[in-house]
């Protein structure tokens, strides 16, 4: 069947005049975008580059902020706990419920190593039930 | 003044891309092979193809996905994969058919992405229907909108034979390449197509 002679009555009409339409700018908005993505990528133009540094400084002084308020906050010499420690307890303490914390006492150590029945005797003891104990050790091996 | 070089600027831009029209039209897929292997030329050689063919394959695409920020997605996506796979791109076929089927293959994958989060292809396929209707960058006429309920209701794969044969009068030979079919499978698709849409045109 030649198909060109079976022009049909749709395609008689006007319908390839394409109903679509773009915002006005598109096409010149879509070209400088994939530019952006492909071909410039890899470019850095000198004004971009001071902006990287700026944040780069600025990420620098922040870090050196964090820094120095970590130390100014932490316990001084004579105390038991080292920075770390009271960052640690400070986070388990408002962070975490008791059964979290019991979780912790089990687990912290290498099981290999650690007497479990000792542990869940004490577990036990705490009130810590069997299913809590046995989610705990699933969830950690 | 500023306004007589605004106009001879323009005037510039036109005849450049005029020029590069022409070069690309005259390039011999040898030449373009060696215009890729060399970075700079590489560059080059991209800008011209986002030039030549970015509205082609937006239309395309549009036409596959209806909506327009879909669309715009995945001709992103399709000439950041040209980008990208260009240094592969062999000559095997004529460069406009090797873009043209990276964006059928992204056009036909988003489809069916998003026809997995609905219960039936059917179903997306409404919504894009009543999209149509509501969209603003949509102004045809009473049978351009049948015309579109018609397409919606046809498998992707058969209204994609249609769309390049119909509205981009592409030739067998080449879609052959696009969507790697038979010439007599793509003709058979077409014939079956038109078919429907004419049943649905008398019916509704």
């Amino acid at each position: 069947m030649n198909m060109k002679t079976k022009e049909t009555n749709f395609q008689k009409t006007n319908t390839k005049v394409d109903a679509f339409k773009v915002p006005a700018t598109y096409f010149d908005d879509l070209e400088q975008q994939i530019l952006a993505k492909t071909v410039n990528a890899a470019f850095v133009s000198p004004s971009h580059s001071l902006f990287l540094w700026s944040q780069m400084s600025y990420s620098a002084v922040s870090v050196a902020v964090i820094l120095v308020a970590f130390l100014l906050l932490t316990p001084g010499p004579g105390s038991n706990l080292d920075g770390m420690d009271f960052i640690a307890e400070e986070l388990l303490y408002t962070s975490y419920d008791d059964a979290w914390m019991a979780e912790e006492i089990v687990f912290d150590e290498d099981p290999e190593d650690s007497d479990i029945d000792d542990h869940i005797s004490f577990l036990l003891a705490e009130g810590v039930t069997n299913t809590e104990i046995l989610e705990v050790y699933l969830s950690d091996n | 003044m500023l306004r007589k070089i605004n106009i001879l600027l323009k005037l510039f831009e036109d005849f450049v891309i005029k020029e590069i029209n022409k070069e690309l039209q005259q390039e011999q897929d040898s030449n373009i092979i060696h215009l890729i292997g060399q970075p700079e030329s590489r560059d080059r050689l991209f800008k011209i193809i986002l030039k030549l063919y970015k509205e082609r394959i937006y239309w395309l695409v549009r036409r596959m996905l209806i909506v327009h920020e879909d669309t715009d997605d995945v001709v992103q996506n399709t000439f950041i994969k040209v980008w990208e796979k260009l240094s592969q791109y062999r000559g095997d076929a004529h460069i406009y058919t090797w873009i043209y089927r990276i964006a059928v293959n992204e056009a036909l994958l988003f489809l069916s992405k998003k026809k997995r989060f609905n219960t039936t292809s059917s179903d997306y396929n409404e919504q894009l229907l009543l999209h149509i209707e509501s969209d603003v960058y949509f102004d045809g006429d009473e049978f351009q909108l049948k015309l579109q309920k018609a397409l919606l209701l046809l498998p992707d794969k058969q209204r994609l034979v249609f769309n390049l044969k119909y509205f981009d009068e592409m030739k067998y030979k080449d879609m052959a390449v696009v969507l790697d079919k038979s010439e007599g499978a793509l003709k058979a698709n077409y014939h079956h197509a038109v078919k429907k849409i004419e049943d649905f045109i008398k019916t509704h």
